[in-house]
């Protein structure tokens, strides 16, 4: 191996070192909520809900690059959907199939992730949001509404590590997307039992 | 004995630079209050939604050092708390006054959980640590013979917080506590920098559990 193999390999090495990877983690608690009984719910989940991994290798920050959010959403949808629904089922994001014991069907997928990192945003801060569009259709598979739900979460770097700060922040924003689903629910899910009954 | 005197003059020029700082408390009661053996407190913080900066960190000493000065309540660690009471108690959805404390018990779920935690009082923390000016200069460099740095820099730095003790029974605060402790931190560089850095986060930390404390016990 000449010089400049050498040199290229330790190029390639040096780089690899420098990409930055963030696993999530993010477990909520079981929600505080009243159980909404005899009623059936089952909920399709998008491939970008199941396995996200953000890939950035434009951004200017130092903590970006691969962010696997591994099964976090999956776990905070079907933690706050199981809360409100204890009979919830889940199907396969390739279901066609119409069941005759369910009353809706959710599908929820992820619209967009955005973050901006202390250099870009010029404070200490990182910065995450997350979109959410969850299609609602009724038992005949007909479009009944779209709900958007959005999470946003902040971590000042404090005494924090550049990646722990950025977790931490789109912990936050997780944790947030959960707390909106649980206001949506409470305070919508009524409308939409009373679209049903109309469509009847 | 030369080697003793040149220690001690830099052990005690460290700890009286170290310990150059100003701190100020006050106190406000509002109502009368009572905590009993085994009741329960909460180290709240305003939500990031209404532009609070109080760092995590700070929030963590409090609770730690509460825990650690007495036994005659209960402290519940503030993040387990939020845990308890998820999504009621999140940055979106804490009360941020003692104004939303009514709409925020009016939820059975969240008053009998905290009925079952026997929470009496939330520790409402505010504030943060700011640095206000520095100034010096300080150089590093570096050869294939050795390295070193050179030169003065400080730094002042001032930490205010304040704490607000709201009844959760009279939904109103019963009082408030502050402490701000001021501060200059130094690194003189000889070759090699000894930083003297005035903890101000540190002493205001401590204060203010003092100060609460001091507000609890006098019942």
């Amino acid at each position: 191996m000449n010089i400049n193999h050498k040199l290229l390999l330790l190029l390639v090495v040096l780089c690899q070192s420098c990409t930055q990877s963030i696993v999530i983690n993010t477990t909520v608690p079981e929600p505080l909520v009243e159980k909404i009984e005899n009623f059936n719910l089952a909920v399709i989940y998008e491939d970008n809900i199941q396995n996200y991994q953000y890939e950035n290798i434009n951004s200017k920050s130092s903590a970006c690059c691969e962010i696997d959010f591994s099964d976090s959403q999956l776990n905070l949808f079907r933690k706050i959907l199981q809360s409100f629904f204890p009979g919830l089922i889940e199907l396969p994001n390739n279901n066609s199939e119409m069941l005759s014991n369910v009353d809706l069907y959710m599908e929820p997928q992820l619209d967009a992730f955005e973050f901006l990192s202390p250099e870009e945003s010029r404070n200490d801060k990182y910065a995450v949001w997350l979109k959410y569009k969850i299609d609602i259709y009724d038992n005949k598979k007909t479009l009944l509404s779209n709900w958007y739900i959005t999470g946003y979460g902040e971590q000042n770097t404090g005494s924090f590590g550049v990646s722990e700060s950025l977790t931490k922040a789109i912990d936050l924003a997780l944790r947030d997307t959960g707390v909106n689903l649980a206001i949506k629910i409470e305070d919508d899910f009524d409308k939409l039992v009373k679209l049903i009954s109309t469509d009847l | 004995m030369i080697h003793h005197s040149t220690l001690i003059f830099f052990l005690s020029g460290f700890f009286l630079i170290a310990g150059c700082t100003t701190t100020r408390l006050e106190e406000q009661t509002n109502l009368p209050f009572e905590i009993l053996e085994g009741e329960s407190v909460v180290i709240t913080s305003n939500s990031y939604h209404v532009g609070n900066e109080t760092e995590t960190d700070f929030l963590q000493c409090i609770n730690k050092s509460l825990i650690k000065k007495q036994k005659t309540f209960n402290v519940i660690p503030t993040q387990q708390f939020i845990n308890q009471l998820y999504p009621w108690f999140e940055p979106r959805t804490a009360p941020q006054t003692t104004d939303d404390l009514s709409s925020f018990l009016a939820r059975d779920l969240v008053r009998e959980r905290i009925e079952t935690l026997d929470v009496k009082y939330f520790v409402n923390i505010s504030g943060q640590t700011k640095t206000n000016s520095s100034s010096g200069a300080l150089t590093c460099a570096a050869g294939p013979g050795g390295g070193g740095c050179f030169g003065l820099a400080w730094w002042d730095d001032t930490s205010s917080y304040s704490a607000s003790i709201w009844d959760l029974s009279k939904e109103s605060s019963v009082g408030n506590v502050s402490a701000s402790v001021s501060g200059t931190s130094v690194i003189p560089a000889l070759v090699i920098p000894i930083p003297i850095l005035a903890r101000t986060q540190k002493t205001a930390c401590e204060e203010l559990t003092d100060q609460i404390l001091d507000f609890f016990s006098r019942n």
